[in-house]
């Protein structure tokens, strides 16, 4: 049970860690940490599609964790 | 952010032949003299034009005719100009037609907000005389303010976030249809509420955005549980822009009755984190007229609490605003910056193998004695591992017992 939890937690981009964006598939460290350098960048994500912009998110990759994240 | 990559979206456009503007909010900064955050384009490009132009696009409301366009490494929608059909539900066009420019910016809310400029000629278009409106800090809705708000009851909202914003007036006729469908606004989702009323209290001048809610009738509507007091109003007017929104939220809602408070952050729908936050910062806000008499032990415990800074922040708001001395307030940051993080949080001394390696039977006296152990250690009373286990034979005696 504990499991399936942890796969249904989307995650805020605008208040996400760096730790918690690591556990998106293909997210390591740097990424993050440019995730949320893009966010302190802009003020805030508008929408999630705004990570397209971000060097190192391929159309893979996003397509892997859009389901996974959102903003509020 | 720099108009540079704004103004080659717009080149680009151009470029293929069609019509092209930066529009909205983005031209409203630049007329103020301010750095806009992002710019948004409108065209006379069709969505799948738009696509095919750029390389690197995503459709985000296609059916509405707008485009993600990632240009130079920052994200702009593109919009394809249009006028909205009558809305259903107060909120989505039944249908969208693609027009032109002028009729695109007749759809849109307030006149501030409905200039387009174009990069290359330098120059503004104003069909709505929002240039005029800046001048005389205006909020005017475009139009018949009451049509406008009838197609969207959130714009009753926003009026008030950019009348507080911006420190300008909300134009007579816009202000009476405010003040008249501050009803209608419960027809808006909460996500949607819940996210202007963030804005509202984060992006500076949140005091006189909750005046202007109080008085619109809108406080009374979207939040019934709090009382809007000089007090409330001197705490928000202490709110810096940029403003961590469930700290906001706390001290918005920090003389509430913790009940009403729970109720408030479950109807806005807050994260999980966020509502326990916010209930956490109310219901340990008193605490802080008894740290002075707290045991070493209980403040090293309070001082645990998650965001603990956001906890004494809101005891220093409340204590100015409230022109108290700030006794309470000073000794806990004394007391907060004179321990280190393993002072108040130690690693235990003794753990539960330990009570069974001296023949404890496991059960719940062994969280009591746990517990009695890290309140010694915490007193500075307990040292070490050995002293540890000398005073739980001391006090707890024989194991049997």
């Amino acid at each position: 049970m504990k499991a399936v939890g942890a796969l249904l937690l989307i995650l805020n981009l605008n208040t996400a860690t760096v730790k918690e964006l690591e556990t998106l598939p293909g997210v390591g460290p740097v990424l993050a940490k440019r995730i949320v350098e893009f966010r302190l960048k802009k003020g805030g994500y508008k929408r999630v599609e705004e990570l397209l912009a971000i060097p190192g998110i391929s159309e893979r990759k996003w397509k892997a964790i859009r389901e996974k994240v959102e903003v509020k | 952010m720099k108009p540079d990559a704004a103004i080659a979206v717009v080149r680009e456009l151009r470029g293929h032949g069609h019509e092209t503007y930066l529009v909205g909010g983005c031209v409203r900064d630049m007329v103020m003299g301010i750095e806009p955050a992002d710019y948004d384009v409108a065209t006379s490009a069709l969505p799948e034009q738009i696509m095919k132009i750029f390389p690197r696009t995503e459709g985000i409301g296609a059916q509405f005719g707008v485009v993600l366009v990632i240009y130079q490494g920052h994200p702009f929608e593109v919009a394809t100009f249009r006028s909205d059909e009558a809305y259903i539900d107060g909120r989505r066009p039944s249908r969208v037609v693609f027009t032109d420019a002028k009729q695109d910016v007749l759809r849109r809310d307030f006149t501030i907000n409905g200039l387009l400029y174009d990069p290359i000629e330098k120059r503004v278009i104003d069909f709505v005389h929002g240039q005029e409106d800046i001048q005389a800090k205006l909020v005017r809705a475009i139009g018949d303010p009451r049509a406008r708000f009838e197609e969207d009851k959130l714009r009753v909202l926003r009026a008030v976030r950019f009348g507080a914003k911006l420190g300008y007036t909300i134009e007579p006729a816009t202000w009476e249809a405010v003040r008249a469908m501050a009803s209608s606004i419960h027809q808006v989702s909460s996500e949607r509420i819940r996210k202007e009323l963030l804005r509202i209290l984060t992006e500076g001048q949140a005091a006189r955005g909750f005046h202007m809610l109080e008085s619109s009738g809108l406080r009374a509507e979207i939040l019934p549980e709090i009382e809007f007091t000089d007090h409330l109003q001197r705490c928000l007017a202490m709110l810096q822009p940029g403003i961590e929104r469930d700290f906001a939220m706390g001290v918005l809602l920090h003389e509430t009755p913790l009940s009403q408070v729970r109720d408030v952050v479950e109807r806005l729908k807050f994260s999980r984190a966020e509502m326990h936050h916010i209930v956490a910062l109310v219901e340990n806000f008193p605490q802080f007229y008894k740290v002075r008499k707290m045991s070493i032990s209980s403040l090293k415990r309070f001082f645990r609490l998650v965001r603990f800074e956001n906890h004494l922040e809101l005891a220093r708001l409340h204590g100015v605003a409230a022109g108290e001395k700030l006794e309470e307030y000073g000794y806990a940051c004394r007391k907060h910056q004179e321990w280190t993080e393993a002072d108040i949080a130690p690693k235990p001394l003794i753990s539960g193998e330990d009570l069974i390696a001296l023949g404890f039977e496991p059960g719940p006296r062994f969280k009591e004695i746990l517990t009695r152990v890290e309140d010694e250690q915490l007193e500075g009373q307990l040292v070490d591992h050995t002293q540890a286990l000398h005073f739980v034979r001391r006090h707890y005696g024989d194991s049997k017992s």
